[in-house]
């Protein structure tokens, strides 16, 4: 996986105070990106919300068909609501400054208003932070993490 | 196509697995363990040179009580 302290930083500055922090990202297959192999399809996702109340990245269904992902495990989902059971896929998220997360294990899963879920295995790999000065957001996911 | 195969074959020899393979990751087509590594890009990208898509599994070797269980705390409805 290439880490964030890698790249240092990546912050997203919103125009106004947000309720949801959301970007926009890409995924494709996994694969290794220092490889010689040609690279997999990729898609663009207008909204990716990042949710620390997630302990894991979810992708929906129209992704994993529109990449044509085969499952390579599955899981059991714990929810506000109850349980179910989820395929789990193998994916690289890129980042908007260029930071790629891979391999990341995702699963499918019906996520409202949004194409992609960035759950904690993502964002731990780095320190979030997010100030509200002035009335707009500002989301900076830093590394390495600090103490 | 299923995983349930090699879901139920991984189950039945996981305590095995951990133990001699503590954190790796697996492969398993059918009822064949086709290899345990330490990478698991490398795991996948070689059980996909070997077998179609969606017919293997590739698990970490733990401890059900070491594995993540994703948890929803909003947003995701079943």
């Amino acid at each position: 996986m290439l880490k964030l302290s890698d790249c240092e930083a990546f912050t997203i500055k919103f125009s106004t105070k947000v309720s949801v922090l959301e970007t926009e990202i890409r995924v494709s297959e996994s694969y290794d990106i220092g490889s010689k192999e040609s690279s997999p399809q990729v898609v663009d996702v207008k909204k990716a919300v990042w949710d620390t109340g997630a302990t894991c990245s979810c992708i929906s269904q129209k992704i994993v068909q529109s990449l044509n992902l085969s499952k390579i495990d599955q899981v059991t989902n714990y929810m506000a609501n109850g349980t179910r059971d989820a395929g789990v896929y193998l994916v690289n998220i890129y980042l908007p400054n260029g930071v790629v997360f891979s391999p990341i294990r995702v699963i499918d899963a019906e996520i409202l208003g949004a194409e992609v879920l960035i759950g904690m295995d993502v964002i731990s790999n780095g320190d979030l932070a997010i100030t509200n000065k002035n009335g707009t957001t500002l989301d900076d996911l830093s590394g390495p993490t600090v103490s | 196509m299923s995983l349930e195969r090699p879901l139920a074959y991984f189950e039945k020899n996981r305590e095995k697995f951990v133990k001699e393979h503590h954190g790796e990751f697996v492969v398993i087509h059918g009822e064949e363990v086709e290899g345990f590594y330490k990478d698991q890009l490398e795991a996948y990208t070689s059980a996909k040179r070997k077998y179609p898509a969606g017919s293997f599994l590739l698990r970490p070797c733990l401890k059900p009580e070491e594995e993540d269980k994703p948890t929803f705390h909003s947003r995701v409805a079943g």
